[in-house]
């Protein structure tokens, strides 16, 4: 990472995890919910590649029954091996008290919320404006 | 869960611990409630605080008729407040008649239920009379109240 | 000119808006049953509430951030979910109450059963909040809820001893029938009813809604230092009201018609018609904020994007929290649950939450990565500690209390 506005090492679990995403525009696009990690072949520290967002994301790293039961839930509503949002570190303009974007934030929203979101919010007058 | 891993056992001793608690709480509110009333001296504890609970209907009922009679509060709000003043002092006199009296109180139990009875029906009847508008009706249950209101803080003074 | 009457008007906004359905009811109650012997608790409360608001809006104007975003970055994902699940369901449960004291109201202007308003009164909250502007919203009930000054009024036209009053707030011991244990029970509920936590999830995240700049910072500590304390003055002569009238008429209070009573006396129909509109306007306002609460302190935990300055189908998610919520808010009173004992219970409940809501907010106001110079003064940490300290031990001993005492019997 060549870019000085990024740190070239980070303690994830204190300055990255948890904390806010922002995208170019100032728009909150989620929570970093967890992280993929690269480990180098040579051993050498692990790379962060990205930062995932959204519940397919938060509910392993909620340990014990509650992920559990989460999980569960998310698969009943949400059938299939749901797929949290991946956000490349390239994408990544500053780490600050906020993650920031350079580009546009990708869609965080699981099926059912897109479902509900158009379906009943977008259908009641005033929805959309 | 028998016989299952020792992290299972721990569980099933916090489980149990959780049943325990949970029963004990039960059983206080229980007896809360209905609690069978085994000494004299809880049983006047509880007239006491039975009059107390009436007295405080009998006032609002009192205040809130006075107030009317001097035009000074609407009849729509008198009307809310006399019928929760009513519902409050029938409430109180089945919460009190639930209570098994112990031997040795019945004087005191005769006396006290005669005092529920009588608020519930004046505020009932102070209730009906807001309702109708009368005034003479509602005037006429204002000055009992106040009666009722003396001999109830008697009571009062006499158990607690 | 403008500029400062835009400053009375924000204060005047925040004086309305401090009062709510648990203040009514704790300040009522506790005035009728113990005299001024708890009017301290107000003084520690207000003092309270000033603090760590003005923490939480520091933290807000510099930052750009609310209250709840900044709870899951210190305490993380699962404690973080501990928190909100809890702060939520306080939140809920004084949603109810305030839906349920809305009701009582027009019940008492109009004489049809509360529970026939419930359902019409959670459907005009949830209208309000789709469709009203978020500043339009704030100022029109917290202005309206200024008619609650007709209980000073009250308390001046009744011609009290000030001498006495003084004295018996100066004697801060239960009254002779009444026993200690009872007496803490509701001094906690009071202190309960003036740091409600849903009051700084809504101030801060209010405050991002109306786009706080850090040169807003001065405006919104006025707003705190001078609009909380007048609010308390309020609710303290509520409690006055009840002591005067209530109280020695050896009236306790259970119902929202018990506590208009002193205006009735002092100052008849007139009064009584404002204190029923001081009513209505305190409670639909907070029955907002706590709807809007609710929202906002999912969507913070979650990241969503969240707020009334944005259309709706752009923070689905959110809208739907709060249409959920207020849903439930209206079903639990529809259960003809009693709504001031379901007042008392959710500011009790309050005061066991405190900390959650207080100590991050502590944390937070500390870090200089956020804060940069505007960290706490030692002063100030000084101050938060004992607070904290009193949090925890409220904290602590509210469950144990309500047992006890029966809660407060």
């Amino acid at each position: 990472m060549s870019d000085e506005r990024l740190p070239g090492s980070v303690r994830v679990g204190l300055r990255l995890l948890d904390r806010q995403i922002l995208d170019r525009d100032g728009t909150d696009v989620g929570k970093v919910d967890d992280l993929e990690l690269d480990c180098p072949d040579d051993g050498g520290p692990p790379v962060v590649d990205a930062l995932l967002c959204g519940a397919a994301a938060l509910g392993p790293r909620l340990a014990g029954g509650l992920g559990r039961w989460w999980r569960r839930i998310l698969q009943r509503v949400e059938p299939g091996e749901p797929e949290p949002a991946r956000i490349l570190m390239s994408d990544v303009a500053e780490l600050g008290t906020a993650v920031r974007l350079d580009k546009p934030g990708p869609e965080v929203a699981g099926a059912v919320e897109k479902w509900l979101r158009d379906h009943i919010i977008a259908k009641i007058p005033g929805g959309r404006s | 869960m028998a016989g299952g891993t020792r992290r299972g056992a721990v569980r099933d001793g916090f489980l149990s611990r959780v049943a325990a608690g949970a029963g004990c709480a039960a059983l206080l509110l229980c007896a809360a409630c209905t609690g069978p009333s085994l000494t004299r001296d809880a049983y006047r504890a509880q007239a006491a605080q039975t009059a107390t609970m009436v007295l405080s209907a009998v006032r609002t009922g009192e205040l809130a008729a006075a107030e009317s009679a001097a035009g000074r509060i609407p009849g729509s709000s008198l009307e809310v407040v006399l019928g929760d003043a009513e519902t409050d002092a029938s409430s109180t006199q089945e919460t009190f008649a639930s209570r098994q009296p112990p031997e040795g109180t019945d004087g005191m139990r005769e006396e006290l239920t005669t005092l529920l009875d009588d608020a519930t029906a004046t505020l009932e009847d102070a209730r009906i009379a807001a309702r109708r508008g009368d005034r003479a009706a509602l005037a006429a249950a204002r000055a009992d109240l106040h009666r009722l209101g003396t001999r109830l803080e008697d009571f009062e003074e006499r158990a607690g | 000119m403008k500029k400062l009457f835009g400053i009375t008007l924000g204060i005047l906004t925040a004086i309305g808006g401090f009062v709510d359905i648990g203040d009514l009811v704790a300040a009522a109650l506790t005035g009728a049953r113990f005299g001024l012997s708890l009017a301290w608790v107000m003084v520690v409360g207000v003092v309270g509430i000033c603090l760590f608001a003005e923490m939480a809006v520091r933290v807000t104007t510099i930052t750009g951030r609310p209250v709840f975003d900044l709870v899951r970055e210190r305490l993380g994902a699962r404690a973080g979910l501990a928190n909100l699940t809890a702060s939520y369901l306080v939140t809920l449960l004084t949603l109810a109450a305030e839906l349920g004291g809305v009701a009582l109201a027009l019940e008492l202007a109009t004489s049809v059963n509360h529970l026939l308003w419930v359902p019409i009164v959670g459907l005009l909250v949830w209208v309000v909040i789709w469709r009203v502007k978020f500043e339009r919203m704030e100022k029109a009930y917290g202005l309206l809820g200024l008619a609650l000054i007709v209980f000073a009024v009250a308390v001046w036209q009744l011609g009290p001893d000030w001498g006495a009053l003084l004295a018996q707030a100066a004697n801060p011991v239960p009254p002779p029938d009444e026993s200690w244990p009872v007496w803490f029970y509701y001094a906690i509920a009071l202190f309960g009813s003036a740091m409600t936590p849903y009051e700084v999830f809504f101030l801060t995240s209010g405050g991002v809604e109306e786009g706080w700049r850090p040169s807003d910072l001065r405006i919104s500590r006025l707003n705190v230092f001078i609009g909380f304390p007048l609010g308390g003055l309020l609710a303290l002569s509520i409690m006055v009201a009840a002591a005067l009238v209530l109280g020695p008429a050896g009236v306790q209070v259970d119902h929202l018609g018990q506590v208009v009573l002193p205006v009735a006396v002092a100052l008849g129909k007139l009064g009584v018609a404002v204190a029923l509109i001081g009513f209505f306007a305190a409670t639909f306002g907070a029955a907002l904020e706590t709807a809007l609460s609710g929202g906002y302190a999912i969507g913070q935990y979650f990241g969503w994007r969240w707020g009334k300055r944005v259309a709706p189908v752009h923070a689905a998610r959110f809208h739907l929290v709060i249409l959920a919520t207020v849903l439930a808010g209206t079903a639990i009173i529809l259960t003809t649950l009693d709504p001031v004992k379901v007042t008392e219970y959710s500011i009790v409940l309050s005061a066991a939450a405190l900390p959650l809501t207080y100590l991050p907010i502590l944390v937070v106001a500390n870090d200089a990565e956020y804060l940069g110079r505007r960290v706490n003064s030692p002063l100030t940490n000084v101050l938060a500690s004992v607070y904290l300290v009193l949090l925890l031990v409220v904290s602590a001993v509210t469950i144990p209390l309500m047992i006890v005492t029966r809660a407060g019997q």
